[in-house]
């Protein structure tokens, strides 16, 4: 590993080489594709929560005007429920179908029922109406704790809970437990008990970009699929399983990515539009409205979570024990099982007892959102943590450090941690100025912490030298978060050459080696390491080129500054990257290197925020007036970008905590379905994220690189409900702490 | 030898044995051992979880080798947003 060294490239901070293209409107997103004869289709979703299918008859809308094609589940195999890898987690494709075109039930307000394609959006929609779909209702089960029941309507007459009845179906799709030590004898010594019950209601992750796909396939059944998505690959394999194509037989092609956060890790659109071009023989586009995002595809889950803890007078952790429920929508799949894995992960508790439950209702599926599972159980530990330092009368991040874990501990999950920075980054909040600075009339300041893995899973990469010695970097990897640029200084730092001269692409699935997705905060770790090994290739290829030019030894030729250097033989001129690619032809054919892994050694994250707010008596309205995000980011390649991520992840987590959430009706109807209505921060909602970058190197990748994309939306839940406990006198559980919620917090004091 | 230490979920798949000695060089033998011993168990571990050789997480890999006295634990594989 090579993190000591002094870098050219490594660190620095030169634009995005697609910043110019996205800041002139020149960067085309899904949207954007238009092929000619382009039909356009449109979706009939169902008006009802939870009921059965009775009929589907669409005879009238396909004799409509303009009409081409119409499909419902009829025209998809009728899949047998499997789990299978697709993507960075296991799906049951089943579900998965029958998530994209309801099957005998519907099980949402808003689930898709069928698809008409036409000659234009508006005939498209207008047909729409002509779909007739007899419906049996059934009762609506939205919260929790109201699926778990005994007497609950049941979503899925073939689910049970494994363990549990085999007769009696279930909405408690799994369990997880994680025990350690004796709890009852932990307690038993603990000075002080605190036990609190949490909620966090279900939020989306608000990306900018609507789901678009055009689909086009060809008379021959190779499908053409172009869409915006973290993972062409996973949108192959999805659409193959889905409809049994050959993945052989799919090409996809990403477009530019209006944001993700876990959410486009999965298919909604692209079967049925690659079905509907086979039905027409004609290309088809689909796009959805924000209605549509907020309605049908996957926010992440709320949660009910239960922490019990205890502590020694000395501020020592000795007795932990939670219950985490966490709704997974309409079809299995919650991040119960990673929110059980983080709840206490970032501390050392010699007794504890952890219980998960994954609960299906009557919502949309869950998809995943930065860090799945992780900020729900953290809001809660976290919010003990300070309500237990202030018991202590500690400061609340110094009884951290006495608790926190470190190299050599036993992680609430099993195994020990490797080489960690949570008490860096940790030390490194405490003597931030802003944690001591003074605070006004009505203000607080919050602290809270988060954990997360990060993966590695498979990446590729390719190198092309060209004549004038520039090279193009291909990969498969989505670009959501300026990784084109992390790619382009890693192949500067290793090639010796200027960033500048690097074209860094992402390419479609037929041309770039196989990338998982662009998630889990793998990208700059995974597909870095790939870039990083290809680019060595290619320094190995090109001098053993000057080798055969200057007729020595391969091992008495080095590289430095872009160029073949033979130390050893003074008559030999440096050897630049253009003289060696344009001679090429005679040395061996064009210089291209490629690399392909399974990236292991992921880092973990540990991140510490400060939150200070401000809140008005008078109507509950809470400010965040200042906000600092620190963060081990192992080595930051691109500084900015690395920033970047801390201050979104942390604006996320800000809105988790004061406004977002979901507002049903009692039939399952969501209120609030757009952006007015469903209300995210912007910028002129806060002050200036400030940001610190601690690196402690990963030892496992060639750069100290750490995955930093999802552990800064962990923390800032509980920061904020602390800080606005600190302002106002009263401790919130129950998010988002909205002003009507507050202002009756603070009048009920 | 290796210091194999289960999880309670699997627990229940080895009769509520916490932990055993386990002799492997790589992920594979590991799990060819397992499943001889308590058949199946290895194919579950192979299609759901993630293995941890010293802490360090290592998924959907059967190569990777594995030094003589290392800790192993079995986590459920991780996902990412």
């Amino acid at each position: 590993m090579s993190t000591n060294k002094d870098y050219k490239w490594i660190g620095t901070r030169p634009i995005r080489p697609d910043g110019a293209d996205k800041v002139t409107g020149r960067a085309a997103f899904g949207a954007d594709k238009n092929l000619p004869g382009m039909l356009h289709a449109k979706i009939l979703r169902s008006p009802f929560a939870h009921a059965k299918i009775l009929s589907i008859d669409t005879s009238a809308a396909e004799s409509a005007s303009g009409v081409l094609a119409v499909m419902t589940s009829a025209d998809m195999p009728d899949l047998a429920s499997e789990m299978g890898e697709a993507g960075e987690s296991a799906v049951d494709f089943r579900d998965l179908s029958h998530n994209i075109l309801a099957s005998g039930k519907v099980l949402y307000h808003g689930h898709a029922v069928a698809a008409v394609a036409a000659t234009s959006a508006k005939l498209a929609l207008a047909a729409l109406k002509l779909i007739k779909v007899e419906y049996e209702e059934l009762p609506v089960v939205l919260e929790i704790e109201d699926a778990m029941a005994d007497d609950a309507p049941i979503l899925h007459e073939d689910q049970f809970t494994p363990g549990g009845s085999k007769d009696k179906p279930s909405n408690v799709a799994a369990k997880m437990k994680l025990p350690r030590g004796d709890i009852d004898k932990g307690f038993a010594e603990a000075d002080i008990i605190i036990e609190r019950e949490f909620t966090t209601p279900t939020v989306h992750q608000g990306y900018i970009e609507p789901h678009a796909v055009t689909a086009s396939m060809s008379a021959s059944g190779h499908a053409d699929i172009w869409c915006c998505t973290q993972g062409t690959f996973v949108v192959r394999a999805m659409t193959a399983k889905v409809l049994g194509m050959d993945v052989g037989k799919i090409k996809v092609t990403p477009s530019e990515i209006g944001g993700g956060f876990g959410a486009k890790t999965t298919v909604y659109l692209e079967p049925i539009a690659v079905k509907l071009s086979e039905k027409t023989g004609r290309p088809v586009k689909m796009v959805m409205d924000r209605e549509e995002v907020l309605r049908a595809t996957g926010p992440t889950s709320a949660s009910v979570i239960k922490i019990k803890l205890g502590a020694t007078n000395d501020g020592k952790l000795i007795a932990a024990q939670g219950s985490l429920k966490y709704g997974a929508g309409a079809f299995k799949g919650s991040p119960m099982a990673p929110g059980c894995m983080c709840v206490f992960a970032s501390y050392e508790i010699p007794n504890f007892l952890i219980r998960g439950f994954d609960v299906v209702l009557n919502k949309p599926k869950v998809a995943a959102y930065r860090a799945p599972g992780a900020p729900m159980a953290a809001f809660a530990m976290e919010s003990l943590m300070n309500e237990m330092a202030t018991k202590l009368n500690l400061d609340p991040i110094e009884f951290r450090l006495k608790n926190a874990v470190k190299e050599g501990s036993v992680a609430a999950y099993g195994p020990k941690f490797p080489v960690i920075g949570f008490v860096e980054t940790l030390e490194a909040a405490k003597a931030h100025p802003h944690y001591s600075a003074p605070l006004g009339k009505n203000q607080g300041r919050g602290v809270g912490t988060g954990f997360w893995f990060n993966i590695g899973m498979q990446s590729s990469a390719t190198i092309n030298v060209n004549e004038s010695g520039s090279v193009t970097v291909i990969t498969g990897s989505a670009d959501i978060g300026g990784s084109r640029a992390s790619m382009a200084l890693f192949v500067a730092e290793e090639l010796d050459i200027s960033y500048d001269l690097i074209t860094p692409l992402v390419s479609n699935t037929e041309e770039a080696g196989y990338c998982d997705v662009t998630g889990g905060s793998r990208t700059t770790f995974a597909t870095g390491m790939a870039v990083v090994k290809a680019s060595k290739n290619l320094v190995a290829n090109m001098r053993k080129r000057a080798a055969k030019t200057w007729g020595i030894d391969i091992d008495d030729v080095t590289w430095e500054d872009g160029a073949a250097i033979a130390p050893a033989a003074a008559d030999k001129q440096p050897l630049t990257m253009a003289q060696i690619a344009t001679s090429a032809a005679k040395t061996g054919g064009p210089l291209t290197a490629s690399a392909s892994l399974t990236a292991q050694g992921a880092g973990a994250g540990f991140g510490v925020h400060i939150c200070d707010v401000e809140v008005d008596p008078e109507t509950g309205k809470t400010d965040v007036i200042r906000y600092t995000a620190i963060q081990d980011a192992g080595k930051a390649i691109h500084p900015s970008y690395v920033e970047g991520q801390y201050q979104g992840g942390a604006v996320q987590g800000i809105g988790w905590a004061l406004n977002e959430e979901y507002v049903y009706n009692d039939k399952g109807v969501l209120q609030n379905f757009g952006f007015l209505d469903y209300r995210m921060p912007v910028a002129n909602d806060l002050p200036m994220i400030d940001t610190v970058i601690v690196e402690v190197p990963n030892p496992s990748h060639p750069y100290g690189v750490r995955g930093v994309g999802e552990t800064p939306i962990v923390p800032p839940l509980a920061a904020v409900a602390e800080a606005v406990n600190n302002a106002a006198g009263v401790r919130i559980c129950h998010l988002p702490i909205s002003p009507p919620r507050l202002l009756a917090e603070i009048d009920a004091k | 030898m290796l210091q194999v230490d289960l999880s309670f979920d699997l627990q229940q798949f080895c009769g509520g044995l916490e932990s055993l000695k386990v002799q492997a060089t790589n992920i594979r033998e590991l799990l060819e051992q397992l499943d001889i011993r308590f058949p199946g168990l290895g194919a579950k571990i192979e299609k759901e979880m993630a293995v941890t050789i010293n802490g360090v997480i290592y998924q959907d890999t059967l190569i990777e080798p594995i030094e003589d006295g290392s800790e192993i634990y079995f986590i459920p594989k991780i996902g990412g947003g």
